[in-house]
């Protein structure tokens, strides 16, 4: 059957119309997918949280990562985050620095094996390590925040205490996020198809806990706390020492900072 | 024709951006308590103290005091809700020297002043006697030297360990004994 030029075009046009519409009516006539986690009477410990009230930061120090890769097995196991295929909300990497000047970065599995039997990659194996060091990364949670901003649907947001989360019920799947941000934190979970990443473990920081990663490090490379507290121990550092970003160019302005960071970390 | 789709794209994504948070109900008022309602795995050793006061007490009064039970015996929270109901739920715990040397096998990478040894030789005699990490250290008080909790049991002779140039060689005034009078004056059982 032919068809007009004309027809085509309404046709189209009516397509996207009603595409949009049912795009944007989703979230409201959907039923929250995930039943919430709360006790008997639907009581929950988040009704004495006030997020207005916080202002989370994280601090690393390079300086003392054993890469033992404690953190990043707990973060799998805390929040469900797959064995396979390799994903990870926070992993270490393991900087090698030779005498000829070559810099080579390696992070076998993220680090949740550690690297103690882990050879050191061929480019710089055999050859002398002049420098070498661990460095945890995680979620910035960017001030600034690039995957907040790309995201077509406003399936991400920043909470009032300043952590990114994504809301999975608007979540499309489109990966835009996973493509903007500059530091690689974020994959598709592979079966609900939604985006994923590392919320400082929301559920354990609204209730007054560490994130997993800082209970599990045995050696205090990962320091995590209330800016809005003058005692805690990310004011304290943040008062009293030098501490730097990753990829400070970006403007992203985030929330994660590194004590002792060599330059050539990215 | 193009106006009109451009025209109505624009207000849908105005819809779907703006309006959709606040007016139509699309906010994220619920999403938040909904992160924060996600189950605790990882749990301190506050909560496994619940059972396993003395253990606990030990590990948080050495050199240990800073390793979380759960980053040696895994995730507890199915472990600790069994056990609450009465239930006998054993955590999986890896080989104690893969354990051990996650964190203690010396690595270029890792700070000087952190201990670290070389697995292949540390705790090797020459005798060619393997031991395991927790022959000699016990892993709730690592402790330096170690504690010992080696008892004869498996051990038929002690100079194996503590004859000249082993692992733990006699002190000079024990040159002259034999390794038949050891239990005369020691007790290994009690690290004497």
């Amino acid at each position: 059957m032919p068809i007009s030029r004309r027809d085509f075009v309404k046709l189209g046009a009516h397509a996207a119309f009603g595409g949009l519409l049912v795009y944007t009516l989703r979230g409201v006539v959907l039923p929250q997918s995930t039943p919430r986690v709360a006790d008997a009477e639907g009581n929950s410990e988040y009704d004495q949280y006030r997020p207005e009230d916080h202002d989370w930061a994280f601090v690393i120090d390079t300086m003392k990562c054993i890469g033992c890769g404690r953190c990043a097995r707990a973060c799998k196991q805390e929040n469900n985050v797959p064995w396979e295929p390799q994903l990870n909300r926070t992993w270490v990497e393991r900087y090698s620095f030779t005498a000829d000047g070559e810099v080579c970065v390696d992070s076998p599995a993220g680090g949740i094996n550690g690297f103690a039997d882990e050879p050191l990659p061929e480019e710089v194996r055999g050859k002398k390590i002049t420098k070498s060091f661990f460095v945890p990364k995680l979620c910035n949670q960017c001030e600034n925040t690039p995957c907040e901003q790309v995201c077509p649907v406003g399936a991400t947001y920043k909470t009032a205490d300043g952590i990114v989360l994504v809301n999975r019920d608007k979540c499309i799947g489109c990966r835009y996020c996973i493509q903007a941000c500059p530091y690689g934190m974020r994959y598709l979970l592979p079966d609900e198809r939604v985006a994923d990443k590392c919320t400082w473990c929301y559920h354990r920081i609204t209730k007054g806990r560490l994130p997993a990663c800082v209970e599990a490090c045995p050696v205090g490379a990962r320091k995590f706390g209330d800016l809005r507290d003058p005692e805690s121990a990310v004011s304290k550092i943040l008062a009293e020492r030098n501490t730097s970003v990753l990829k400070p160019e970006m403007g992203t302005n985030p929330r994660t900072r590194y004590l002792d960071l060599d330059g050539e970390v990215v | 024709m193009v106006a009109l789709l451009v025209g109505v794209g624009l207000f849908m994504r105005t819809v779907t951006a703006s309006l959709s948070v606040e007016v139509i109900g699309l906010t994220h008022e619920d999403n938040p308590r909904w992160w924060a309602d996600r189950p605790v795995n990882n749990q301190t050793s506050t909560a496994c103290a619940e059972c396993h006061e003395a253990t606990t007490e030990v590990t948080t009064a050495f050199a240990h005091a800073s390793v979380n039970c759960d980053s040696c015996h895994g995730a507890a929270r199915e472990h600790i809700d069994l056990a609450r109901s009465g239930q006998q739920a054993p955590l999986a715990l890896a080989d104690a020297r893969d354990l051990c040397t996650t964190c203690h096998t010396g690595l270029d990478s890792r700070p000087q002043d952190f201990p670290q040894v070389d697995p292949a030789t540390h705790g090797a005699p020459a005798s060619g006697v393997t031991t395991s990490c927790t022959s000699c250290h016990n892993p709730h008080d690592p402790g330096f030297p170690p504690v010992f909790k080696h008892t004869l049991e498996g051990r038929q002779d002690c100079l194996v360990c503590h004859g000249p140039e082993q692992w733990q060689p006699l002190p000079p005034s024990h040159a002259d004994r034999t390794g038949d009078s050891c239990i005369e004056c020691h007790r290994p059982g009690d690290g004497t």
